[in-house]
């Protein structure tokens, strides 16, 4: 088995004094995307931006494509769609685009590119604080994907888009992943997840499962994803057939 | 109308070179998103560049003759990019760290040298231009004197726009919104401003307030610009003040650059 492109261990992050992640592992395979989900305030931020090298952490490894997550080698190669849009107002799409594509060290032609992936070359000298909130978001992917990243990490990319725009994203990402892309997304919304590799189901800063959508189904006997993260939640016996096995995937 | 995301295949990853620390094509692409976001503030034009050369004309007539003006109006010329590059500085960087694009231009390969060195760029080209304007109107309009050429007040306004940004830079760690930046204009630099000359010549003052003019950090920019304006490019006041100034500034940006952080809890 090849590395894997994120390698987390024992992880251990504290936040004002509070254990936010107490001991976490797992590993990602590349070309892969994986859904992160929880309600708010389990802890998902936090762990993406550890995997960013963006979050002070207590204890424990990250490693991304073999190296220290946020070592300067990794920067060209990850890329981060923040919850706040990243982008800056005043400025246009293709402003926005094109300062990153400066920062990551891109040609100025990648722009132009990343902008027609996520589908705003119209809007593209459109100033971004006058976007809808779905298009502000494509224009924040745009940004970090100018960057050619191997590694993508969104922080709930879907939050406030309509449905059409959610299925299409997710469609886009998994385009992005058949590519060799390792995807890492997160989101509250369950159900949108059914397309993803695979599932983490996070809980108060803590894995209650961690498999495929198919198998996480079987395992709380339903098909709705919203309800099998409840009866997951509720049922700890349930949870057992689809829990991490000490950070190797099943 | 829905606009759909473009279906392609995603192309091979393109060969990766080692980024250098520092680079000249993201400090330039950091001074043009500045410049950029300035520019599309019809308020910041206004006090950039309308207030110091009204204020430039208007003051010149609280005086009698142009030899009274030309002490006034030398420090005039080159002393206005210190607040609005501070204003600049702080409030850019204080809405930076809570909007969250800090944190994403930091998980790029961008540096802090980076980012200080783009914003000290556009501070310095932003400050230029200010002095233009004033510097034309206080030559033309407002007949000042000065034994050195415009060019040399030019010069000490970009660094004066130097310092400035650096202490806007400094700042903005420890305010949390662009009010509190604001609040350090009558805190910290109009009382330094009453004190260096620019209203009241300092040998006019009292003992204890020459005193304290010869250690506030204002002085260094007002003293050099005095400098210029009495001797043929400066001499060796010109010489120290400057020195001391170009001190203050690299330790406004040492304190800045420890305050920027990748990692953040």
């Amino acid at each position: 088995m090849a590395t894997a492109a994120i390698q987390v261990k024992d992880l251990v992050v504290y936040r004002g004094g509070k254990p936010i992640l107490d001991g976490l592992s797992f590993e990602i395979e590349a070309g892969t995307v994986t859904g992160l989900l929880g309600p708010s305030g389990s802890g998902k931020t936090t762990l993406l931006r550890c995997v960013v090298g963006v979050q002070k952490i207590r204890s424990g490894e990250v490693r991304v494509l073999g190296q220290p997550a946020g070592s300067p080698a990794l920067r060209q190669q990850v890329g981060y769609v923040t919850q706040t849009p990243n982008a800056y107002g005043d400025l246009t799409v293709e402003e926005n685009v094109r300062h990153f594509a400066a920062l990551y060290g891109r040609p100025r032609q990648g722009a132009e590119r990343a902008i027609e992936q996520v589908g705003l070359t119209q809007y593209r000298k459109q100033r971004v604080s006058t976007l809808s909130g779905g298009q502000r978001t494509r224009a924040c992917l745009a940004c970090a994907l100018v960057a050619e990243p191997r590694v993508l990490i969104l922080d709930e990319p879907t939050a406030g888009q309509d449905p059409v725009l959610r299925r299409e994203l997710w469609n886009y990402l998994k385009e992005l992943a058949t590519g060799g892309v390792t995807i890492l997304v997160s989101s509250h919304v369950m159900d949108e997840a059914a397309r993803c590799d695979r599932l983490l189901l996070m809980r108060d800063g803590d894995f209650i499962a961690d498999d495929t959508p198919a198998m996480i189904r079987a395992a709380a006997g339903t098909d709705d994803l919203d309800e099998a993260f409840l009866r997951l939640v509720e049922a700890p016996r349930l949870a057992a057939a689809v829990a991490p096995h000490d950070g190797v995937p099943v | 109308m829905t606009t759909t995301l473009a279906r392609e295949t995603v192309p091979a990853p393109a060969p990766r070179r080692t980024l250098p620390a520092v680079s000249a094509r993201r400090v330039w692409s950091i001074a043009r998103r500045v410049l950029h976001e300035l520019e599309r503030d019809p308020r910041a034009r206004v006090v950039m560049v309308g207030t110091p050369g009204f204020l430039v004309v208007i003051v010149r007539r609280l005086f009698d003759s142009d030899t009274a003006f030309s002490p006034t109006g030398a420090i005039m010329v080159g002393i206005f990019p210190v607040f609005t590059m501070y204003l600049v500085g702080s409030t850019s960087l204080v809405r930076e760290r809570s909007r969250g694009t800090l944190e994403a231009v930091l998980a790029t390969p961008t540096s802090r040298l980076d980012l200080v060195g783009g914003y000290l760029t556009a501070a310095f080209l932003i400050a230029i231009g200010q002095s233009v304007v004033t510097a034309t109107l206080a030559y033309t309009v407002s007949g000042l004197q000065t034994e050195s050429p415009p060019w040399v007040f030019g010069a000490l306004a970009g660094v004066s726009g130097l310092f400035g940004m650096s202490l806007g830079l400094l700042i903005s760690a420890v305010v949390r919104n662009e009010g509190q930046a604001f609040q350090a204009l009558p805190g910290f630099f109009i009382p330094q401003m009453l004190v260096t000359g620019i209203v009241w010549p300092v040998s006019e003052m009292a003992g204890w307030v020459q005193w304290l003019e010869r250690v506030l950090p204002l002085s260094t920019v007002s003293r050099s610009l005095t400098a210029a304006r009495l001797h043929h490019f400066g001499g060796s006041s010109l010489a120290v003040n400057l020195a001391v100034l170009l001190c203050l500034i690299v330790a406004a940006l040492l304190g800045a650059a420890a305050s920027i952080r990748r990692r953040t809890a």
